[in-house]
């Protein structure tokens, strides 16, 4: 059975082909969740909310081709709303990694790892959802800005903002020495 | 290169890295959340899609007293309905099957699985349809004569019912696992029903008077079929044939299925169900990237847009012709805003007046809409996180109010003759 098939089968209640459907999507959806918001226990509501609306309004899915992204959507959305409920500022945690990176050059894959970890804590949030949805998850800037419920411009200029920033964390950090400088100060 | 140009060019990987993708330990509480929450009816746009993810609940039986009483009254109750239908039924005019009609009942059906009617201004209801099973999805034939309405359950095999109009008469005229779409065809004897057949929709026509189905033989993908007013024709809606779709096509397809379907001359990013004018000679509906509205006339050509699109600061999207075909109403995305949040809009079909902004600022999902028959009101339904009601607006004016009765579960207005 194919996924179109899974969706109209969901669409008319089958909550088994739903279960499929989110089994596929799940991880990934979550994963990024967890970037965006930076703290597994948002992450987790932001997911479970997304996962919750989609079964709810999978009926109205006009077109089931489209469901991954319409779910990918979702979930975005509810990382956003968990934010906005959030007053408090996310708890930055230690992300989950993987246990065996399938590139030959671990040191250079666990180095830039790191910086690209210290670079992402560094922007904001809003920031830090645009770069995920395009760079993880893969979304059009269109979609991104449909997702994040911003113009198009925005996410354009967010992105551009967000990896202007990046960059200077990542080659700053790069460039820094081992040893923390003392006495300076931060502009 | 630099530290961070080389992160770029790897950035996916990088972030593999970071956060590795595993399924979750708390992906079972999703299931069963989701297994518990009910799901939304499916899209009602010009009520043609039926309700399909309504969970049984059973209706406990309750304690008849003074039961011959009653019995008898009821029994006689019903000879006294009966005749009058039987009379009300031999002398009634019809309303024509498209275009204005006057405002008859309106019906919705309520979360308890019942059909019934509602008077718009009280709220006050009147049992049509009821009993035990789950019923939804109710939708009015053109003539106003006879209804059609899901009664299902939590499996995924559907039954499609029709009863009179005062709720006599009810009976299955179909049960399958796939169908997904319902049209009554002009003379209220027939309808055109869309279902996935081998993984693929399927057109077909139903005979309601003797139960025969004519499936349509057309190498199309169908999502939805609309009959074409004053031709003998529909307007079929079929998935594109990229991989994975992306768009839609619509095609003018002769009733009985012969002939070669001609394809509309329609924008290459169309999407979802298009809107017919009352008079079906114009077809709109909206595009994605940029997301606006497009009417084309469906035998001469001449599509364009008649909104702004995304990239210009809306997202236009879901339009229903007014039933005089002079308007479409439309959800209208504000892009700009924070959250993003959609407005009704009534926009003239040659979109050279401004829009009329109609209702509350709503987040998604947006809302489902209706025009009265007599094309004076719009019956419009929120069902999202923020707003759960069901509003009247005046269609001249955009003002309106909250009504005193929920349609979630479907609605459908009675066309009478004026």
């Amino acid at each position: 059975m194919n996924q179109r098939e899974l969706v109209e089968r969901a669409q008319r209640g089958d909550h088994d082909a739903f279960a499929l459907l989110a089994g596929a999507s799940i991880a990934r959806l979550d994963a990024a969740a967890r970037l965006i918001l930076r703290d597994h226990d948002l992450a987790r509501d932001a997911v479970q909310e997304g996962f919750v609306r989609a079964w709810r309004n999978l009926p109205t899915l006009r077109d089931p081709d489209r469901f991954d992204a319409w779910l990918r959507s979702l979930v975005s959305r509810s990382c956003i709303d968990v934010l906005r409920r959030r007053s408090r500022r996310p708890i930055e945690v230690e992300l989950m990694t993987s246990d065996s990176p399938a590139i030959a050059d671990m040191a250079s894959v666990i180095a830039d790892r790191d910086l690209l970890d210290q670079a992402l804590r560094r922007l904001a949030p809003e920031q830090r959802a645009v770069v995920i949805l395009h760079y993880y998850l893969g979304m059009p800037l269109p979609d991104v800005a449909a997702a994040l419920e911003i113009p198009l411009g925005t996410a354009k200029s967010r992105l551009h903002r967000s990896l202007a920033q990046m960059r200077a964390a990542i080659d700053g950090e790069a460039a820094a020495p081992s040893v923390p400088a003392v006495g300076g100060q931060i502009a | 290169m630099t530290a961070f140009d080389r992160i770029e060019r790897r950035m996916p990987e990088v972030f593999d890295d970071l956060a590795a993708a595993r399924v979750p330990d708390y992906f079972d509480d999703i299931l069963r959340q989701t297994a518990r929450t009910r799901q939304r009816p499916a899209w009602s746009t010009l009520e043609r899609w039926l309700p399909m993810g309504v969970i049984a609940r059973p209706v406990p039986l309750r304690p008849i007293p003074w039961r011959a009483i009653v019995i008898a009254a009821v029994v006689i109750s019903l000879v006294v309905i009966a005749a009058l239908a039987y009379v009300g039924s031999r002398q009634r005019r019809v309303p024509p099957p498209f275009g204005l009609a006057a405002n008859g009942a309106l019906v919705i059906a309520t979360a308890d699985g019942d059909i019934v009617t509602v008077d718009p201004a009280t709220g006050k209801t009147t049992p049509l349809i009821g009993g035990p099973t789950i019923d939804g999805g109710p939708y009015f034939s053109n003539d106003g004569l006879r209804l059609v309405f899901d009664r299902g359950a939590t499996d995924t095999t559907k039954a499609l019912w029709i009863a009179n109009a005062d709720g006599t008469d009810a009976r299955e005229i179909t049960r399958e696992p796939n169908i997904f779409g319902f049209e009554w065809l002009p003379d209220g004897n027939r309808a055109a029903i869309v279902a996935t057949v081998a993984g693929k929709g399927e057109l077909s026509t139903l005979d309601l008077t003797n139960g025969t189905r004519t499936q349509l033989p057309l190498d199309l993908d169908v999502r939805s079929a609309s009959w074409r007013p004053n031709h003998e024709q529909f307007i079929v809606t079929a998935a594109g044939t990229d991989t994975p779709v992306t768009h839609v096509t619509f095609w003018v397809v002769d009733s009985d299925g012969s002939g070669t379907p001609r394809k509309i001359d329609a924008a290459p990013n169309a999407i979802n169900d298009p809107t017919i004018s009352s008079d079906g000679r114009l077809l709109a509906y909206s595009t994605w990237d940029p997301a606006r509205i497009h009417v084309v006339d469906i035998d001469a050509g001449d599509d364009h847009p008649i909104t702004t699109g995304n990239d210009e600061g809306s997202v236009w999207q879901s339009p229903h012709f007014s039933p005089d075909g002079a308007h479409i109403v439309v959800n209208r995305f504000l892009v700009g805003g924070d959250p993003i949040i959609a407005r009704l809009n009534i926009i003239p079909a040659d979109g050279r007046e401004a829009p009329i902004m109609v209702g509350p600022a709503s987040e998604n999902p947006q809302p489902d809409v209706q025009f009265s028959p007599d094309g004076t009101s719009l019956l419009a339904t929120y069902s999202n996180p923020k707003i759960n009601k069901t509003y009247l607006f005046d269609t001249a004016t955009g003002s309106g109010h909250e009504v005193p009765f929920l349609a979630i579960n479907g609605s459908s207005w009675q066309r009478t003759a004026p």
